[in-house]
């Protein structure tokens, strides 16, 4: 036997006064159950004293926000941070979120280049009325100046995906100050970029993350002028409310295909909306919606994603979440309960496949459901869960495509397009061969945050 | 009277006596016709045992059931001793006190004088040792009413000659406002209580402040008010609700940095309060020393009934035994760290209270997040 001697890595919270190592820790665990790290948890009144601190705080101007977050991105994504190495992270990462690890070198690439673009890509949410700056030459004569609702961010991130850490750059690009509480079970993400920022020379007093227990995340949220919450239904109910607070709900994201397309010929786009990126994002595909015969479309889309090997998530060819053996058991008899009379295909399949190293893999499940609306097709699961529903176009036939983040439709019905960018619970439409998942900077998500985070207010200069 | 004075029962609580003693003397009162309870000699019927000779030492008290679950329904008359005499010749009534009442219908106690002056000078005498001046005068952010918290405070200020200056909080209906998830109605209440506190700290002298961890917290979203506090008050007493180590260490080393910060435990089935050692490591968690052997703490395994190691956690039981009342082997909802009385005494002390911690498979949250 190997003894573990070597110490855990001590993740300490990065306070408006710097890092912040507390008496309360929490053992952060890869999905083999090992220890990797000892996060430190604040209490409320640290968290509170630190919002404080930023909201005191001046942002640094404009062009050196840019300049900055350029940098930073640039560091996060390929240099070294605190010690740590790209390629460690990306291990740690893989390795404790469950994540394959090719996909989380592409998505934190992703959010390193995004740094760079998220200066232009939030102004495109500029109303074309205001300007962006009193001084603008604008106000002489009168103008809408873009400011923002207040001066601190909080955040509320989950775990699923690095790329939710996108959101609260375009924050930072406003010149809010942002406060980070990040999910107990991913830590190193937000970590590695709010370490990233302050090495680039982005002030203490400018962007902090605080660890916290679950009551003390719920508490802090009211400390801050703003607040971005991801969550499932439970966290849009429980905030949705007030309007100080964006919550980021379930995404239900959705495929249609109308009748005469062939199901075939876009098995590449269904199958990276249902399962690129392990199938964890709120833009993959729960449901496709087939005007037609569904059932061979389900065997298709089955047999694709059959296909994806069950691997360890540090495997270079890896694509499927790993989760903690019995978290994925929970999750799977979960699954079986809510699925009532959906036929799973292959019949009886388990979405569980464990590694044998206390880990397993959750495998793509697919059902055919018989009517369009079946309450089912609205389960969203955080691995590669898809519903295959018959649609048809009588009745109130845009029901079962309401509430969705992310449609792709694969059709050459013009009125139908027309109807459904119309449709106000529809967030993104993509015509044609692009998943569900695509996207690029300066692209709404759910609308621009910017619109959230920004209002326009009259000045007039002489 | 003489007879009286010279029982274990009636020695000040700052002179010990030996547990067999007080053990023996508290079955004779409480188990004879003439001078027990009614409620404890209905008890005394279902006992398979003698108490007046079969319990001598803390262990036997664990031959009895644990009764205070009686005392969310049993009439207060049924629970004074009959050797007070009747209620309506008593000097004094009794004073009422009720548990929290945060599981179900509250647990309802009483005192009379003897017992009153026993346990509060006892608290007096510890707070001076944590350097509590005659005449400082004293802020109660303090629930007033059924439970005895307030009384004490207030009882304990005018032992220090001092004026005690106080509002009115609700536990109970803030617990509620919790449960509830009505974050807006608890923020309406807390600002309503520091509004109270910050008047009463504008005007006043104040320089003890006795608060809960939660409104404390609230104080400090106020920076006027913290330098104010900063400005007058020398002791902030706080309890009601644990307080977590570094919250603890931010306000002694940061916020209050010249303030000194005196933890209490107190418990309605104990019936006293107890401010933690004093001299000890700042960085350390408070310990409290009971009032052995008139309220004694034992830390057990609860499988074996054994206690733990020193420096172990197990779950609090406790016993009170006092001319007023006899309440055994009460296996109390709280968990925590056992530690020698550092006076010696029966039993043990104990830090870092916990509430029993209920385990189970956690739920699968559906969705991406």
């Amino acid at each position: 036997m190997r003894s573990e001697s070597t110490a855990l890595a001590k993740l300490p919270a990065l306070g408006a006064n710097g890092p912040y190592e507390s008496r309360t820790t929490e053992i952060v665990t890869d999905v083999t159950g090992k220890p990797v790290a000892q996060l430190s948890l604040v209490p409320w009144l640290f968290a509170q004293r630190s919002i404080r601190t930023l909201r005191r705080a001046t942002p640094p101007d404009p062009a050196r926000r840019r300049e900055l977050l350029t940098e930073a991105g640039r560091l996060f994504a390929s240099g070294t941070v605190d010690g740590v190495s790209p390629e460690a992270y990306h291990r740690t990462m893989a390795e404790v979120a469950g994540m394959p690890i090719s996909i989380v070198r592409d998505l934190t690439g992703q959010v390193g280049d995004y740094a760079a673009a998220a200066y232009d890509a939030v102004h495109q949410a500029r109303p074309i009325g205001a300007a962006d700056s009193w001084r603008d030459h604008r106000t002489k004569q009168g103008s809408g100046v873009w400011t923002r609702r207040g001066e601190v961010l909080m955040v509320h991130a989950p775990a699923n995906s690095p790329a939710v850490h996108q959101a609260w750059l375009d924050a930072l690009a406003l010149g809010y100050r942002v406060a980070i509480r990040p999910s107990q079970r991913e830590p190193f993400t937000p970590y590695r970029l709010v370490a990233a920022l302050r090495a680039v020379g982005y002030g203490d007093d400018q962007v902090v993350l605080l660890p916290t227990d679950h009551p003390t995340a719920d508490r802090i949220i009211s400390e801050a002028d703003v607040a971005i919450a991801f969550g499932g239904d439970e966290v849009a109910r429980r905030y949705g409310a007030s309007t100080l607070i964006m919550p980021f709900g379930p995404g239900r994201s959705k495929i249609l295909l109308t009748s005469g397309v062939d199901a075939e010929q876009h098995m590449d786009t269904i199958a990276e909306s249902v399962a690129g990126h392990a199938g964890t994002g709120c833009v993959n595909a729960t449901a496709v919606f087939v005007e037609g015969d569904p059932a061979p479309v389900a065997e298709a889309i089955a047999k694709r994603l059959g296909e994806l090997p069950s691997l360890p998530p540090g495997d270079e060819r890896a694509k499927l979440p790993v989760r903690q053996a019995d978290t994925a058991r929970a999750v799977d008899e979960y699954l079986r309960g809510k699925a009532g009379n959906a036929k799973p295909l292959p019949h009886g399949s388990s979405v569980v496949d464990e590694l044998g190293d206390g880990s397993a893999v959750l495998r793509p499940a697919v059902f055919l459901l018989d009517h369009q609306d079946a309450p089912q097709a609205r389960i969203e699961m955080g691995f590669p869960c898809v519903w295959i529903v018959p649609w048809k176009r009588d009745g109130d036939w845009l029901a079962p495509l309401r509430g969705t983040l992310a449609l792709t439709a694969l059709t050459d019905d013009d009125a139908l397009i027309d109807a459904l960018v119309a449709e106000p619970t529809i967030d993104k439409i993509h015509v044609g061969d692009h998943a569900t998942t695509w996207t690029r900077p300066g692209l709404p998500h759910e609308g621009y945050l910017g619109e959230f985070l920004m209002r326009t207010k009259a000045v007039v200069v002489d | 009277m003489t007879s009286r004075a010279a029982s274990a029962l009636d020695a000040t609580w700052d002179s010990a006596p030996d547990a067999r003693d007080l053990i023996q003397e508290a079955m004779a009162w409480h188990f004879d016709k003439r001078t027990g309870s009614p409620f404890w000699q209905e008890q005394a019927k279902k006992l398979d045992f003698d108490p007046r000779k079969d319990v001598r030492t803390v262990d036997d008290l664990l031959l009895f059931p644990n009764i205070v679950d009686e005392l969310r329904h049993v009439r207060i008359e049924d629970l004074v001793p009959r050797g007070y005499g009747a209620i309506d010749s008593l000097p004094v009534p009794p004073v009422i006190g009720e548990s929290g009442g945060t599981t179900g219908a509250p647990k309802r106690v009483f005192m009379l004088p003897d017992v009153r002056e026993q346990s509060w000078a006892w608290y007096h005498n510890r707070l001076t040792e944590h350097g509590i001046k005659d005449g400082d005068n004293w802020l109660g952010v303090m629930p007033a009413g059924p439970h005895m918290a307030g009384v004490l405070a207030g009882d304990t200020a005018a032992r220090f000659r001092s004026i005690f200056f106080t509002l009115d909080l609700d536990p109970r209906w803030a617990k509620l406002v919790i449960g509830r998830g009505a974050a807006d109605e608890l923020k309406a209440y807390v600002t309503h209580i520091v509004n109270q506190a910050e008047w009463i700290l504008q005007s006043q002298d104040i320089r003890v402040m006795c608060v809960t961890p939660p409104i404390l917290e609230a104080m400090c979203q106020r920076d006027h008010l913290v330098d104010l506090i900063n400005e007058k008050v020398n002791t902030v007493i706080y309890g009601g609700t644990s307080m977590d180590p570094d919250t603890r260490h931010l306000l002694r080393t940061e916020v209050f940095p010249n303030v000194t910060f005196v933890s209490i435990f107190g418990s309605t089935m104990i019936f006293c309060a107890m401010p933690e050692r004093p001299g000890a490591d700042p960085d350390s968690a408070p310990i409290f020393d009971p009032p052995s052997p008139f309220s004694v703490f034992s830390v057990i395994d609860p499988e074996t009934a054994h206690p733990v190691a020193y420096g172990e956690r197990g779950q609090v039981l406790t016993h009170h035994i006092t001319r007023n009342l006899f309440l055994p082997n009460n296996l109390d909802r709280d968990t925590g760290i056992r530690h020698e009385h550092r006076f010696g005494y029966p039993g043990d002390a104990v830090s870092e209270f916990k509430p029993v911690q209920e385990f189970g498979a956690a739920p699968v949250i559906e969705g991406v997040y």
